[in-house]
C-alpha cells in the first residue's frame, strides 16, 4: 500500500507557556492509498485539532505532514488552499455551505477556484448532486432542505473535483438516526469507489463501520486497530 | 481571466443579495457625490449671475484720475480728442461731471443725481435706449437743455412712460434750469433694484457736461477724471494706453498724480472673491465625500466579520488569498460605482431644481462629474482593500471556528 498521508513527531501546543495545552503531543500516523478510517476519541481529547492538521487548516507547531511525500506543513497560505483544493474534500459536521448560494453553486465552488470551465463544472457539480441522491434539488437554497440533504450537498461538494482523500469531521454529529445512515452508506460507498475516507467522530457506532480505527486521547494515539468487526459490505 | 470573471459574478451576486445592506452602504457615497455636483454646480451660477449682473449695471468702462494734490494739471476737451485719435476703436471718452439736486415733473418733484458727459456717456449703463435717442455731439457743443432718464423715472415724473419732448425743471444748488426729454432708457435689472431697495426714490438723469456746467457753475474746460468705454476684452489695455496719451500730453510720466482704474481690475477682484467662496463650497462637499467613504468602509468591516464564516469555508474548499480580495475589492468598487452613478444623476437633478429655483444658470462642469465618479471608485477601492485584506489573510481554522 502506498503510503498517502504522513504525520511524524507532530505537536500542537496552543498559549505557549505556563497554561500551554498540548492538543497534539508527539503524534505519528500514517495512512495508506485506500483507507477507510476512523479517528475516535473524546472532547478534548486532541481529535479535532488532528483533524485539522490532516486537512491542511491548520499547522503545526512541531513535526512533519508529509502528503504524498511531499512536506505541505510549512506551505504558505496560497499553497495549502491549493493543496486543499486539489487533494481533500471536507464533510463538516456543521455541513458549512454558503447559505445565499443554490446546491448547485455549492457544489461548483471548489471548482471555481481550481478554474474548471462552466460547461465542464456544471457537469461535474450535476453528477455529484446525483451520485448523492439530489438531482432534483440542484436550484434549492440549504434553508430550503433538511440536515440530510444539506449534508449530503456537502458530500457532493467533497467529491465534486475527485480529490483523492475524504475528511470528515463528525459528519453524522448533527443528523437523526436515518440521515446518518443514508450518509454513512454514502460515505462507504465512495470508499468503495476507491477513495481514501477519514473519519473523526466520538461515537463508537460510527468508528465501528470503518475497517482501521484509532483512538485518541489526551493527545496521544492509544491504539490503532484493524476493525474485527468490519463488514465489507454497504 | 475565467476566475477573475467568476469572482465579480460571486460580487455582483452578493450585492443583489444584500439588497439593504448595498443601498445603505450606496446611501453615503450618493450623497457625498450629490453634494460636489450641486455644490459646484451651485457655485458657478453663482459667479456667473452675480458677474454677469454687475457687468450689466456698470458697462465696461474705466476711469483715469488726476490726483489735485499732486500736480495743478488738469484734463481738457484736447486729451479726449487725442484719446479718440489714438485708440479708434473704443466707443468714446466722456469727461465725468456730477451733481445733485431735485427734478420736478408734471405730477411730482423727486430728488436726482446728474450725470454731465459727453455722448459716449450713453455706454455707462447697458440698459440701452429704448424711447427717442441719446444726447449728440452737436447737443454737447451747442450746451443744449436736454437729458436723458429712465423709463422708471418718467412713469415716476409724469405717470407715463411716454415722456418724449416733455421738460423737467431741475434744481441744483439753488438754481433751476428747465430741460427736454430726448431719450429714455430701459429698466434697471434686479441687481440695481435690490441695491437700491430701501433707498428713497431718486430720479437717474444724464445731460451733456456744457449745459450742466453753464447753469450750474462747474467748470467744462478742465476735469479731474476721464471715463473710457471699450468692449470688456479690450477695456484694461485700452485705458493703460489712454493714461499713457494724457501723460505724454501733460508731461506726467512716470508720476503718480495719474491713476487708472478698470472694470476688468473690479472684475478680478470679484472672480477671487467668488472663486474663494467655490473653494470653501467644494471642500464642504469632498469632506462629505470622505464621510460617505468611511461609511462605506464600515459597512465593508461589519460585512467581512458578518461573513467570516462564509470566507472560512471558501478558504477550506480551496479559495486563495487573492481570490477573496479580488471578491470583497470587486463588492466594494462596484457598489461605490453604482453610487457615484445614482449620486451624479441625483446631483445634476438638485443642482437643476435648486438652480432653477433661485434663477441661476445651471452650469455643469464634465469635471466635477467626472471628478467626483473617480474619486468614488478611488474611495470604495481604498476603503474596501482594508477589511478585504483583513478577510482575506485569516487563517481558515479561525474563521470557521466562529
Amino acid at each position: 500500500m502506498k503510503k498517502l498521508v504522513e504525520i511524524k513527531d507532530v505537536c500542537k501546543i496552543y498559549n505557549p507557556g505556563e497554561n500551554e495545552v498540548r492538543a497534539l503531543n508527539h503524534v505519528s500516523l500514517t495512512i495508506g492509498e485506500g483507507e477507510f478510517v476512523a479517528i475516535i476519541g473524546q472532547s478534548g481529547s486532541g481529535k479535532s485539532t488532528l483533524m485539522n492538521m490532516l486537512g491542511c487548516l491548520d499547522t503545526p507547531t512541531s513535526g512533519k505532514y508529509f502528503l504524498h511525500g511531499q512536506d505541505v506543513s510549512h506551505m504558505t497560505d496560497d499553497e495549502q488552499s491549493d493543496i486543499r483544493n486539489r487533494e481533500i474534500g471536507f464533510i463538516f459536521q456543521g455541513f458549512n455551505l454558503i447559505p445565499s448560494l443554490t446546491a448547485l453553486e455549492n457544489v461548483e465552488l471548489p471548482l471555481i477556484y481550481r478554474g474548471v470551465g462552466k460547461k465542464e463544472r456544471d457537469r461535474l457539480a450535476s453528477a455529484a448532486l446525483k451520485s448523492v441522491g439530489l438531482a432534483k434539488r440542484m436550484t434549492h437554497k440549504p434553508n430550503e432542505m433538511s440536515g440530510g440533504q444539506q449534508q449530503r450537498v456537502a458530500i457532493a461538494r467533497a467529491i465534486a473535483q475527485a480529490p483523492p482523500i475524504l475528511l470528515a469531521d463528525e459528519p453524522t454529529g448533527n443528523l437523526d438516526t436515518a440521515s446518518t445512515k443514508e450518509i454513512i452508506t454514502i460515505i462507504k460507498r465512495l470508499y468503495h469507489e476507491g477513495r481514501t475516507v477519514i473519519i473523526i467522530t466520538h461515537d463508537p457506532g460510527i468508528a465501528s463501520q470503518a475497517k482501521r480505527i484509532i483512538t485518541i486521547s489526551d493527545g496521544m494515539i492509544k491504539s490503532d486497530i484493524i476493525n474485527p468487526e468490519y463488514k465489507d459490505e454497504i | 481571466m475565467g476566475k477573475i470573471t467568476e469572482y465579480l459574478k460571486s460580487a455582483i451576486k452578493q450585492i443583489i443579495g444584500n439588497g439593504y445592506r448595498t443601498i445603505m452602504t450606496m446611501l453615503g457615497i450618493v450623497i457625498g457625490i450629490a453634494a460636489v455636483i450641486a455644490v459646484v454646480s451651485l457655485g458657478n451660477g453663482m459667479s456667473a449671475y452675480v458677474k454677469n449682473s454687475l457687468n450689466d449695471l456698470a458697462g465696461n468702462y474705466g476711469i483715469i484720475s488726476i490726483n489735485t494734490a499732486k500736480t495743478a494739471e488738469r484734463f481738457t476737451r484736447d486729451d479726449m480728442e487725442k484719446i479718440e485719435e489714438v485708440l479708434p476703436n473704443i466707443k468714446g471718452v466722456s469727461p465725468n461731471l456730477s451733481a445733485y439736486g431735485n427734478v420736478k415733473g408734471r405730477k411730482k418733484t423727486v430728488s436726482t443725481s446728474i450725470n454731465g458727459g459727453s455722448p459716449a456717456l450713453e455706454y455707462s449703463y447697458s440698459n440701452g435706449i429704448v424711447k427717442g435717442s441719446y444726447f449728440t455731439q452737436q447737443q454737447v457743443d451747442s450746451g443744449s437743455r436736454v437729458c436723458v432718464m429712465l423709463l422708471d423715472d418718467a412713469k415716476e415724473l409724469f405717470g407715463t412712460e411716454d415722456a418724449i419732448g416733455f421738460d423737467v425743471d431741475i434744481t441744483v444748488w439753488g438754481k433751476t434750469s428747465t430741460y427736454t426729454i430726448v431719450g429714455l432708457r430701459d429698466h434697471m435689472n434686479d441687481m440695481y433694484q435690490f441695491l437700491m431697495a430701501g433707498q428713497d426714490y431718486s430720479a437717474q438723469i444724464e445731460v451733456p457736461y456744457t449745459a450742466l456746467g453753464a447753469d450750474y457753475d462747474i467748470g467744462t474746460e478742465n476735469f479731474e477724471q476721464l471715463v473710457l468705454f471699450d468692449e470688456q476684452d479690450t477695456l484694461a489695455e485700452s485705458v493703460e494706453r489712454a493714461k499713457d496719451v494724457v501723460a505724454n500730453a501733460h508731461n506726467l510720466r512716470g508720476s503718480s498724480a495719474l491713476t487708472a482704474q478698470s472694470m476688468a481690475d473690479f472684475s478680478d477682484q470679484l472672480d477671487q472673491i467668488l472663486g474663494y467662496a467655490s473653494k470653501f463650497l467644494i471642500l464642504v462637499s469632498v469632506i462629505s465625500l470622505i464621510v460617505g467613504g468611511i461609511g462605506v468602509m464600515n459597512i465593508m468591516l461589519v460585512s467581512v466579520t458578518e461573513r467570516t464564516r462564509e470566507i472560512g469555508i471558501r478558504k477550506s474548499i480551496g479559495a486563495s488569498t487573492g481570490a477573496i480580495m479580488t471578491q470583497f475589492l470587486a463588492e466594494a468598487a462596484i457598489l461605490t460605482f453604482l453610487g457615484g452613478i445614482v449620486g451624479i444623476i441625483l446631483g445634476i437633478l438638485a443642482a437643476y431644481v435648486i438652480c432653477s429655483a433661485i434663477g441661476f444658470d445651471v452650469i455643469i462642469t464634465p469635471t466635477s462629474v467626472v471628478g467626483a465618479a473617480v474619486f468614488s471608485v478611488m474611495i470604495g477601492l481604498f476603503f474596501g482593500i482594508y477589511p478585504a485584506r483583513k478577510a482575506a489573510t485569516m487563517k481558515p481554522i479561525d474563521a470557521l471556528r466562529l
